[in-house]
């Protein structure tokens, strides 16, 4: 028997967590979709009746960014849970599998049923939506002012570190993920202020994360940037940070107990 | 089939097991006895893998247990003190978690449904709390693993279902099968387990089958004024006591008396059921 990995016992497992979790995750969809169709809803129905793309963009960003937080947050909290977790920890399968199943409830299920969701709910409203001055135009995600891969990275920047809490954290998983996601973030702006100040030897006009930010020098104004290589290398360390995340995450699970 | 070689654990500062052994083998069902807060259910869950020992190691079939490996987890059914079962009817939850348990029987299952009155078109949620536990219990009976652990699964129980419940666990032991029982009600496991399993001041210290135990002790009641015993507590008509077997007569254990006996510290009694068969001739 195969410890590490059996995809028939995978395809078990993530059909029992979807038999055993099915209905609230459900009840949590509908929520959602309450939620955006209210959001929607109301200037398309109480004012004029214009729903612009920006409007459908900042929308659709609350949707996966904070729906997606909030799911994610809670997708073990089975484990914190110590009458659930003796159920779900001695049930035959792998660390990995529990993991995978887990992560693909939270990231591709997750935003296909939210994109489903939230263009289905846009639709509806802007179909029953009657605008004064011109017709609505439904969200365009390849649109560059509305861009979707935007809100994705959106959505990876604090989904990763929230599937982390929900492994780490005994109780308030969002609320203590959230609270350290921008304690830390808060914690590198200071240095890299610091850091750049020390670089540079003028005074910051700004707080930025990481490397970038406007200096005034001798009574000039000065902008850091970086280059494009330099640019690659940032992306690869946020995605070698998400990774640690991840697998920080997965030795975690490894080592939970009752 | 279970080795426990210098286990010690405990929680924060608290240290409940000190450089532990422990030795179990199939075709037993042993009782685990001991005080509340003696940890009774913490060696439960260290033998489960559901708790990471501070040192040493417990291993179960040949694999550690902390490593909770699927080969480990599916000859082992844990059925805790507090249940939780998901909001499926007992048919869906057999259906969706009987295959993860190689040798698990559907049509046992349901007899054993059948037998403890559980509707098995009914929501788990929607059972009472006695009903729910029955289910949990046929299902840890049904998987047919070869090490069921079970945690007071008498709380909870109603008279009859406790009396169906020893009845049920003594059919279903084989060779190849090992029952763990940990509870602090003793009675409810009179004529269920054969080994006794005494849980104490951070180490187990009675491991012997009924049989050794009444080898070298007799119980019964005695008159209340002889001195001639090892332990006794006042009983209407004289002294329930416990004595020497000196003339190898058998007497049923009172695991009570017993119990009772060994967490008062009565070192003559410790020391005599320890003593080996050769010891004890010479």
């Amino acid at each position: 028997m195969n410890n590490t990995f059996n995809l028939t016992r995978f395809g078990w497992y993530f059909k029992k967590h979807t038999i055993d979790h099915g209905r609230t995750y459900l009840l949590s969809l509908v929520a959602a979709v309450g939620i955006v169709f209210l959001g929607l809803g109301l200037p398309a129905f109480l004012g004029v009746g214009v729903v612009t793309q920006n409007y459908q963009y900042g929308m659709y960003i609350f949707l996966i960014w904070l729906g997606g937080s909030i799911f994610t947050s809670t997708i073990f909290a089975e484990l914190s849970d110590r009458k659930k977790a003796i159920l779900t920890l001695t049930l035959p399968v792998s660390h990995l599998e529990r993991f995978l199943v887990a992560w693909l409830y939270t990231f591709p299920i997750f935003l296909v049923a939210a994109n489903i969701c939230f263009f289905a709910v846009d639709s509806l409203v802007l179909s029953m939506s009657h605008p004064v001055i011109e017709p609505n135009r439904l969200l365009n995600l390849f649109d560059t002012k509305t861009p979707g891969i935007l809100a994705l990275v959106a959505f990876m920047v604090f989904q990763i570190p929230c599937f982390w809490g929900a492994v780490y954290f005994n109780k308030l998983h969002f609320i203590k993920t959230a609270f350290l996601f921008f304690m830390a973030c808060l914690a590198i702006t200071i240095l890299n202020k610091a850091i750049l100040r020390l670089v540079s030897g003028g005074d910051l006009s700004s707080y930025n994360l990481f490397f970038q930010n406007q200096v005034f020098i001798k009574g000039k104004y000065y902008s850091f940037t970086l280059s494009n290589s330099t640019y690659i290398i940032s992306w690869i360390i946020y995605a070698s940070t998400g990774l640690l995340l991840l697998v920080s995450a997965f030795y975690k699970l490894k080592e939970k107990q009752v | 089939m279970i080795k426990i070689t210098n286990l010690s654990f405990g929680y924060g500062k608290h240290k409940l097991f000190d450089s532990l052994n422990l030795s179990l083998k199939r075709g037993h069902i042993y009782g685990l006895l001991g005080m509340n807060g003696a940890g009774k259910s913490t060696l439960l869950k260290n033998i489960a893998g559901l708790a990471m020992p501070w040192s040493g190691t417990c291993v179960v079939n040949g694999g550690v247990a902390v490593k909770r490996n699927p080969s480990f987890l599916q000859e082992l059914f844990f059925i805790p003190e507090d249940i939780y079962l998901p909001p499926v009817t007992a048919k869906q939850f057999a259906e969706s978690t009987g295959h993860f348990y190689p040798k698990f029987e559907h049509k046992q299952f349901e007899q054993l449904l059948a037998d403890f009155d559980i509707p098995i078109n009914r929501s788990l949620t929607k059972l009472s709390l006695g009903q729910q536990k029955k289910a949990y219990i046929a299902f840890g009976i049904a998987a047919n693993t070869s090490l069921l652990i079970m945690d007071e699964p008498t709380n909870g129980l109603d008279i009859p279902s406790k009396a169906q419940f020893r009845k049920l666990v003594a059919s279903v032991l084989t060779d190849d099968r090992c029952v763990i029982i940990s509870t602090h009600q003793v009675r409810d496991l009179d004529n269920l387990i054969d080994t006794v399993l005494v849980l104490h001041k951070n180490y187990i210290i009675l491991n012997q089958s009924l049989d050794e135990i009444s080898e070298k002790l007799n119980f019964g009641v005695i008159p209340a004024n002889s001195a001639d015993y090892i332990y006794a507590e006042q009983h209407l008509s004289g002294l329930n006591a416990i004595t020497e077997n000196t003339d190898n007569s058998f007497t049923k254990v009172d695991m009570e008396l017993l119990f009772n006996a060994i967490i008062n510290n009565n070192l003559n009694l410790i020391t005599l059921l320890n003593k080996t068969g050769n010891e004890q001739h010479i």
